[in-house]
């Protein structure tokens, strides 16, 4: 008996505050925005990763499913406390959808959702103070961007960005403090193979709107970290390997009496296969690697590198070998210490740029 | 050489972004003083405002507890709801809760020992600001005098602001994560009512509470119980990691205007940008150093010993052979002009003039 009274007390209720949708007091309609604590409305925005599926830097993409939680308050959807004995109204799924067209909501939109999301799923609560909590779970592919700068060192962020286009930021300002932080952070159990997960941060933005005005929005990025020491061999060796090709022009060559006792074309030979094994690795790790073929990154430098001892062998081979050049110009003497001093003068360089540039991205 | 300069710029280098980073703490310490120095004068500002209403004298000199309640119970919520305003109350003289508007059913409690402001205040009849410790939790507090028609006032009235607002608008506008840890056994003494809450383990570091953070899942690495238990913690900023970035960390005591300490608030920077300039500048210089390095010795080796020492010794063997009378028929093979450039070249053609002189010397000399 008890509830039964109960469930028709609710029912009630509940068709209290739904009849009450249709217009408030002031007679604007529930869907017109809350104007009762004055503007912006405050909308304290958290996201929480529940998985994440696949890190794609090729596509800039990354595939998860983010828990999405929007609270603001709307004083003309309050209701007495003793009305409810769960102390909220709750809507999920349809019921959700069908309530948020009775009433404002911010509009929230995933500003980077590739495509559309793959699974969807709204909950809704209202509490007697008209403190409202829309929750929003989305599977879905997402672009961000990815600085490969210290690659494979790096750390990326994989933004989630939420806005709205239906207010102004004059009206409707997306927030957060320390709840939504620990909304964001606490429940985070993400792991993703060749990536070390750190925190979520959160940080307001905004986008241009009409008449040099502002959507609010947030950025919701976590922090995660390259594991992947397997990319060393398979990317580094060879590239720090190939260095010393070039290199072997020098190594290899001898002289006696002042003369060289190498051919200069046999060098050149050397040359020109470590041009082709350079093209050829360039080649692989940019069609394994696409985004590191744009933009300033280790990799990048030790190409250039690379390209810059073939053409300082190249330039030995046929300045030094070829043309004897220093000994015409400087005699024999000079020719026989400067070969000695390159000998070794060449590769500390360039192993010592090389060292450099891995230095500079892992630092 | 080469190597003492760029030890000597990568030294200076360091000492630089070391003295940057002083001035940023002393920023830090200086943006947290400066917004609850703002927030107490919004505090007394706004308390101001609401003593120097007519009706408002008129009531509370009345004693009309219920009238008050009334009148400003709105203006409250608003406050509340809008401006992070905790905590609003009247006190009557010496020192005694009269009406709290964030709790009106609770009043009548004696505040002389909690609430020294507010002592102060209706002794003398002079405003005070300041931050301090209430029923309802700390606060930052702007406390007025009700005036009373001319005679001596009957008590004050209090606004006082969240800490927490203050800092999530410290981090809106400098990018400063923040702490605020209160003294327990202060906060326990004056709001022992604040519930399990407040007073968790989980909030417990050291002798003081986590009250507020904006962002406690990065200041909870960056500050534990230990360096806080530090005397002079405040006077010592410091540097740690945390989540792979470096993060400057500095404290700033809180008193209460009787200059009793009520907690500290500790604040974060993140140091990445002067930390990263200074690793990738010391292994610039460091490579310029040994480009330098083996540059030198490369010219030294090349210059000194190939284009002067060696040139000279065999010059010089060749000039002694042929003082000697012990020159080949051809002149020695090791003084060939091809050898030698410049100057050098020069006096290895005089050495061959000489020898083939010599030669046609000896040749007309009957032995």
């Amino acid at each position: 008996m008890t509830g039964r009274l109960a469930a028709v007390f609710l029912a009630l209720a509940v068709y209290f505050v739904g009849g009450a949708s249709v217009a408030s007091a002031d007679g604007k309609p529930l869907t017109s925005i809350p104007e009762g604590l004055g503007f912006p409305v405050i909308v304290r925005t958290g996201v929480n990763f529940l998985e994440l599926n696949e890190v794609n830097q090729n596509d800039g993409t990354f595939t998860a499913m983010v828990d999405i939680r929007l609270r603001w308050t709307d004083r003309r959807l309050a209701f007495p406390a003793n009305m409810n004995a769960a102390g909220y109204l709750d809507y999920a799924g349809p019921a959700a959808k069908a309530k948020l067209e009775e009433i404002w909501s911010p509009q929230a939109e995933l500003r980077n959702l590739v495509g559309t999301a793959t699974y969807e799923k709204l909950g809704l609560r209202i509490y007697p103070s008209g403190a409202t909590e829309l929750m929003q779970r989305t599977s879905g592919t997402f672009s961000t961007g990815f600085d490969l700068s210290r690659f494979p060192f790096d750390r990326q962020r994989l933004r989630i960005e939420l806005i709205t286009r239906a207010e102004s930021d004059r009206r409707v300002k997306f927030d957060f403090r320390q709840d939504e932080l620990e909304f964001s952070n606490t429940a985070n159990r993400v792991e993703s193979d060749g990536w070390s997960i750190g925190q979520l941060e959160l940080s307001q933005t905004s986008y241009p709107a009409w008449r040099g005005e502002l959507n609010t929005g947030v950025f919701a990025e976590l922090l995660v970290q390259r594991n992947q020491p397997s990319l060393l061999a398979t990317v580094f060796v060879p590239l720090v390997a190939s260095l010393l090709i070039p290199l072997l022009v020098f190594w290899l060559n001898r002289k006696e009496e002042g003369v060289f006792m190498i051919e200069a074309f046999e060098l050149t030979n050397i040359v020109c296969g470590g041009l082709f094994a350079v093209v050829a690795l360039n080649f692989t790790i940019n069609s394994s690697f696409p985004g590191l073929a744009v933009g300033d990154n280790p990799v990048m430098r030790l190409f250039a590198l690379n390209y810059i001892t073939l053409f300082i062998a190249l330039g030995a081979s046929l300045l030094l070998y070829r043309f004897n050049v220093i000994r015409a110009w400087f005699g024999q003497y000079v020719q026989e210490e400067f070969f000695l001093f390159v000998n070794w003068g060449i590769p500390a360089l360039v192993m010592a740029t090389a060292v450099a540039i891995i230095a500079l991205a892992a630092v | 050489m080469t190597a003492a300069v760029a030890g000597l710029t990568i030294s200076i280098l360091r000492s630089s972004t070391e003295a940057v980073e002083q001035d940023q703490y002393a920023l830090m310490g200086k943006i947290i003083e400066f917004n609850l120095s703002t927030a107490e004068d919004k505090a007394i500002a706004r308390a101001e405002m609401i003593v120097n209403l007519p009706r408002i004298q008129e009531l509370f000199n009345r004693g009309d507890r219920d009238g008050l309640a009334a009148e400003l119970k709105t203006m409250f919520e608003i406050q509340r709801d809008k401006y992070g305003v905790a905590q609003s109350q009247f006190h009557l003289a010496p020192a005694s809760s009269f009406l709290r508007l964030h709790q009106p059913a609770n009043f009548g409690d004696d505040l002389s020992t909690s609430r020294p402001i507010v002592v102060s205040v209706n002794k003398d009849g002079v405003a005070r600001k300041g931050l301090s410790i209430s029923k309802a939790g700390p606060g930052i507090f702007g406390v007025v005098p009700v005036p009373n028609g001319g005679a001596a006032p009957k008590g004050t009235f209090e606004f006082g602001l969240e800490f927490g607002a203050v800092l999530d608008r410290v981090k809106t506008a400098y990018g400063l994560e923040t702490v605020l840890f209160i003294d327990e056994a202060r906060l326990k003494l004056t709001a022992p009512d604040l519930g399990g809450e407040v007073y968790s383990e989980k909030n417990r570091v050291g002798k003081y509470i986590k009250y507020s953070s904006t962002n406690w899942e990065l200041m909870k690495q960056l500050v534990n119980d230990t360096e806080l238990s530090q005397p002079g913690f405040e006077k010592e900023p410091y540097q740690r990691d945390a989540n792979g970035n470096p993060y400057g960390i500095v404290g700033t005591l809180l008193r209460n205007p009787a200059g009793d300490v009520l907690g500290i608030i500790v604040t974060a920077k993140d140091f990445s940008s002067t930390r990263d300039s200074v690793a990738s500048s010391t292994i610039y210089v460091m490579l310029a150093g040994a480009f330098g390095l083996i540059i030198s010795a490369g010219i030294v080796i090349v210059v000194i010993r190939g284009g002067i020492a060696r040139p000279l010794a065999s010059l010089s063997r060749g000039y002694q052979d042929l003082a000697a009378g012990e020159q080949g028929d051809e002149g020695s093979a090791e003084l060939d002009k091809s050898r030698y450039y410049g100057q050098l070249r020069d006096i290895a053609e005089s050495y061959h003039t000489l020898a083939s002189r010599d030669r046609a010397a000896s040749a007309g000399t009957p032995r």
